[in-house]
């Protein structure tokens, strides 16, 4: 068995090599997409009008540091040399462009530091998801018309019909505050905002308390969406002529279930989780801020209400290569388990 | 130590390989039932070639697969239907004995071998997975065996494409990797659905021969589904033609050729290019119209819209099978005519057939030109 | 199931069939042999394609109702405020009131009534899903129709441009567009639905094209093309009618992700700004005294999903209807 294992490893890595070439057009082709993203960024903030404007009322700062700040980012210069010093700050991870003005201090580490709060939430949540979603979206489609297959469907359009934000409120009433109440405890059984309560913060059952809602609320249109992928992509297997092929050669019907359908269903999807593993990666900003969860996307909420640009844009950029990123692995691997794509 | 196809041999005495009685596959569908195979028997013998010749809808794929216990879920074998294996009855037995049967027994072939692998598998994992099924062998023998195998269905380089995957094959090597698979087990009957029909002409001949030459070594029994006369008329031994669901005529190959007696066989035979022909004689003639829905069935014969001889009794009373002549059965209420004209010859008089007196099955006695 | 067969007559019966589900269908004749002048023989159901929609359609009953619903929803946007007794921004200080008799929903803590703000909000909700998804379905379309009829390089430099909207990550950067709106004053609602119509539209071109790039193959184009169609021509009349299924299904869905995004963005104070009410806005409202009036929340998040369930349910519906794609027995 062990061997199997590494000769997968092997084959991936021989399947990157080959790739090479593609993966460097599309390395090139991905830092086109972010100069793009930025520019556009870039030119809404700049409309936005004098970007200091809420760091001038504050008295706390002396004349002269706002202007200090006013000439190393170019706001007297026209808007397309400030992009460059933009870029140029960014790149350094340093400079005026590049630091917060609310924190006054480098913007990178700070979105760094919130990102790996959302990487938290978001494994679980994936993990959660791939649980659930997948099974559900098999048995349906091996089910189909049945009744788990209906009460599937109506949940995953229930599921894509609520606004996340909606249901997370309600849960964070109903099973933070009444569950509370009906319990009679003192602290809510699932806490309704934070990552951990102050100083439990290496408690893991602790922590677990805080994950189940926000993770909750996420799963729902997650997996609602992903199964009913898995569902579709499955039909679309089950109606194959290989699967006629492999019972005529006498296969129990469960190994052709479980070898030559299950195999060609799961490739697609696994596209799909690898694109929503990077939005929900971008942080989803609204779950964050009902959970007050201290991630990337809250980070972004607050920065855009203290209108604090250089958070802003490098909070954007950061998205963005995580996004490209991620749709770069997702093409990978869909080409490695897909053998008919390998040959580009 | 494994033994290869190579050893396999079917023996030649015993009993008839497959023996099918009043076979009847019905579909549940929301427009209605559709009688995909109503009432269809044919036998086949050891080392026998039967063809089984119709257009799309006329039932041979659903036949096939209903020997195999291959239909949807949909689809339902009829009471009274039988199959008869080597003897033993397989409508009704359990579902992991048939699967002991298939595969290992009868194996079957598809039309589309690009669809009918599994993409993301290599052939050796298909082929390998096969042999194992039914043979006790590890790995490295599996392997071993599935490399001749390719080998004897004539795939150049095996122990190369067994690493391959499908879409790295072209058509016919798809097709002979199918081939072998059928092979990998000493099967004794072998089902092939359109085989070539997806194929280049001369690939065709090729894969044709191929199974032309296995049958001479080995025994195996051969039923072959095709609408294309031409391969009928090189491998078959015995035809059964097929239409609406039904049987409507069945013979050995050479008489049905010379002496076809139903107008049908005559329309698919006349719809054949021929390089004796005379031009001006004889002009091709395909048959006009499309084939019936299988649900909304009319109570006489299926054939009679489309049908140049058709009578007014055509249309009432469906014209059952008999045997017109030893070992030729037709389903026409006018075969005997037929059967004296040549199906090829200038357009055989209207009025010939309708003035001879009609034998009509039932024995009914009815004058002549009913109704008009 | 009834049918007739009539000898060889020139009779032109009138014959109806039942399915099995019990709608009765018109027989025409059909099969016809060449080679014998007179009537028909067997009958096979005849329908057009407009017949075969609805009955496909009908089928779904789910996508009935939520039709219906949905036009209820839309008119008793367009005319409730003209039955409530109430305004929607009028503050009374009588503080939030739980349901009663004279206010159905409740009120909130400024004493506005609490359905009067819940169908105006309706009234912006769902004018900016019609809107967006029209929009984005017109822009959507017109780059579609161009990349896919023409190919070659306008069709690569479009794509590549597609794609590189499709990189843009919606939410942040309509949040960045809807903070620069609300510093400069200028009236959300438009401004919202414009921005969303400008980012919502690549779906659809995907589809176009693609649709285009097939049927632009297809023998019928080649005919028209034989007999000095114009380009113009060929696109209105012949792709164009014959792409319509997908565009019109996405739409349908567009205008449910629509509404989704205009809440979410309203709710985090990003979209459309008190006074006007809008569900999102009222529950980012209801939010603060979540635990005191609890009634509040519950309203505007019901009539979220209430619409977006109908429309996901109608899009669905029409997908299917629209598909003939659909086998059900295979032979």
């Amino acid at each position: 068995m062990a061997g199997t294992h590494v000769k997968l490893i092997g084959s991936f890595l021989s399947h990157l090599r080959e790739l090479a070439p593609f993966i460097i057009r599309r390395i090139f082709y991905s830092i086109g997409v972010v100069a793009f993203v930025s520019v556009v960024v870039f030119a809404l903030v700049s409309i936005s009008g004098d970007p200091l404007a809420n760091l001038r009322e504050n008295p706390r700062i002396a004349r002269s540091d706002i202007a200090r700040i006013e000439q190393r980012m170019g706001l007297n210069k026209p808007k397309y040399v400030q992009f460059g010093y933009w870029l140029r700050d960014s790149v350094r991870g340093s400079g005026e462009w590049s630091t917060s003005f609310s924190y006054r201090a480098p913007v990178f580490p700070i979105i760094w530091d919130r990102f790996k709060n959302t990487l938290v939430l978001m494994s679980v949540t994936v993990l959660v998801c791939l649980v659930i979603a997948i099974p559900l979206g098999v048995f349906s489609a091996l089910r189909q018309y049945s009744k788990l297959d209906y009460a599937v469907t109506a949940l995953s359009f229930f599921g894509l019909s609520m606004p996340v934000f909606w249901f997370g409120l309600i849960l964070q009433l109903v099973l933070g505050f009444y569950l509370m109440q009906a319990l009679d405890l003192r602290q809510p059984l699932f806490f309704t905002a934070s990552m951990y309560t102050t100083g439990f913060e290496h408690d893991w059952l602790n922590r677990a308390r805080h994950l189940v809602l926000p993770v909750t609320t996420l799963a729902l249109a997650t997996v609602a969406g992903w199964s009913r992928y898995q569902r579709s992509s499955m039909l679309d297997v089950l109606n194959q002529d290989y699967l006629r092929t492999a019972r005529a050669k006498g296969l129990p019907e469960s190994r052709v279930i479980a070898k030559h359908a299950l195999k060609n269903a799961l490739i697609p999807v696994v596209t799909i989780v690898a694109i929503d593993l990077a939005y929900l990666l971008g942080g989803a900003v609204v779950t964050e801020t009902i959970f007050a969860w201290p991630g990337m996307g809250r980070l972004f909420v607050q920065a855009l209400e203290q209108r604090d640009f250089p958070m802003v844009m490098g909070n954007i950029i950061f998205t963005s290569v995580l996004l490209v990123v991620f749709n770069l692995l997702a093409d990978v691997i869909y080409g490695f388990l897909d053998p008919r794509i390998r040959q580009e | 130590m494994a033994d290869t196809a190579l050893n396999c041999e079917v023996p030649r005495d015993g009993d008839l390989m497959l023996e099918v009685r009043n076979l009847r596959t019905y579909f549940d569908t929301d427009e209605g039932t559709v009688k995909a195979v109503d009432g269809v028997s044919f036998e086949l013998g050891r080392g026998e070639t039967l063809a089984i010749v119709g257009e799309s809808g006329s039932g041979k794929t659903v036949t096939s697969l209903s020997v195999l216990k291959l239909l949807p879920k949909t689809a339902k074998i009829e009471d009274g239907s039988s199959i008869l294996f080597e003897g033993r009855e397989l409508v009704g037995i359990s579902d992991p004995d048939m699967q002991k049967i298939r595969g290992a027994e009868i194996a079957m072939i598809f039309q589309d071998p690009l669809t009918a692998l599994n993409p993301v598998y290599t052939v050796g994992n298909q082929l390998i997975e096969a042999i194992q099924l039914h043979r006790d062998m590890n790995h490295r023998e599996a392997r071993e065996l599935a490399i001749a195998l390719l080998e004897r269905a004539g795939i150049p380089e095996p122990a190369k494409r067994i690493d391959d995957y499908p879409h790295m094959l072209s058509g016919g090597m798809r097709q002979r990797a199918m081939i072998a698979m059928a092979l990998s087990c000493c099967q004794k009957i072998l089902i092939a659905d359109e085989p070539t029909t997806a194929l280049d002409a001369t690939i065709q001949a090729q894969i044709l021969q191929l199974m032309e030459s296995l049958q001479e070594e080995i025994g195996i029994s051969i039923i072959l589904i095709t609408h294309d006369l031409g391969v009928v008329a090189e491998m078959a031994d015995r035809v059964l033609v097929m239409y609406g669901g039904r049987k409507v005529e069945y013979a050995a190959v050479n008489e049905l050729f010379e002496h076809s007696m139903h107008p049908y066989t005559w329309g698919l035979l006349r719809s054949l290019p021929r390089l004796d022909a005379d031009r001006n004689a004889e002009r091709l003639l395909p048959i006009p119209g499309v084939p019936p829905s299988l649900i909304h069935l009319p109570p006489g014969c299926h054939f009679y819209p489309r049908c140049r001889f058709r009578q007014d009794i055509c249309a009432e009373k469906y014209p059952d099978l008999r045997e017109v002549v030893p070992d030729h059965w037709a389903a026409c209420h006018f075969a005997e005519t037929l059967k004296d004209h040549d199906a090829h010859a200038p357009d055989v008089e209207l009025a010939e057939v309708a003035a001879a007196p009609a034998t009509i099955a039932g024995g009914e006695d009815e004058s002549e030109g009913g109704e008009s | 199931m009834m049918i007739r067969q009539d000898k060889a007559t020139e009779k032109e019966p009138n014959v109806t069939t039942q399915l099995r589900d019990g709608t009765e269908v018109p027989l025409e004749g059909t099969d016809r042999s060449p080679l014998e002048p007179g009537g028909d023989l067997i009958y096979v159901a005849g329908r057009t394609q407009g017949q075969m929609f609805w009955l496909r359609f009908k089928r779904h009953k789910l996508a009935v109702v939520s039709a219906g619903v949905l036009l209820a929803l839309y008119l008793i946007a367009i005319f409730g405020p003209m039955l409530s007794p109430y305004s929607f921004d009028k503050i009374e200080y009588t503080g939030a009131k739980p349901p009663s008799m004279s206010h159905p929903l409740g009120t909130d803590e400024l004493g506005r009534d609490e359905m009067t703000r819940v169908i105006y909000g309706g009234r912006i909700s769902l004018m900016v899903g019609i809107v967006v998804a029209v929009l984005s379905a017109g822009i959507g379309t017109v780059v579609g129709m161009i990349a896919g009829f023409y190919g070659g390089r306008i069709d690569n430099l479009l794509m590549r441009f597609t794609d590189m909207m499709l990189a843009l990550p919606l939410l942040p950067l309509l949040m960045v567009a809807g903070l620069i709106v609300a510093d400069l004053k200028i009236d959300s609602m438009w401004a919202i639905v414009v921005i969303l119509g400008l980012l919502e539209w690549m779906a659809v071109a995907r589809l176009v094209r693609s649709s285009f790039l097939a049927l632009r193959e297809k023998e019928f184009v080649e005919a028209a093309r034989a007999m000095g169609a114009s380009d113009w021509r060929i696109i209105t009349q012949h792709l164009l009618p014959n792409s319509i299924a997908p565009i019109v299904v996405n739409t349908t869905l567009v205008v449910g992700a629509a509404i989704i995004v205009e809440s979410v963005l309203s709710f985090l104070g990003f979209g459309i700004q008190p006074p006007t009410p809008s569900w999102g806005n009222m529950l980012s409202n209801a939010r603060s005294t979540m635990v005191l009036y609890p009634w509040l929340m519950w309203a505007p998040g019901v009539a979220i999903v209430l619409t977006v369930l109908s429309v996901n349910f109608l899009g669905d519906g029409l997908r299917d209807a629209l598909d003939p794609t659909q086998v059900r027995v295979r032979e």
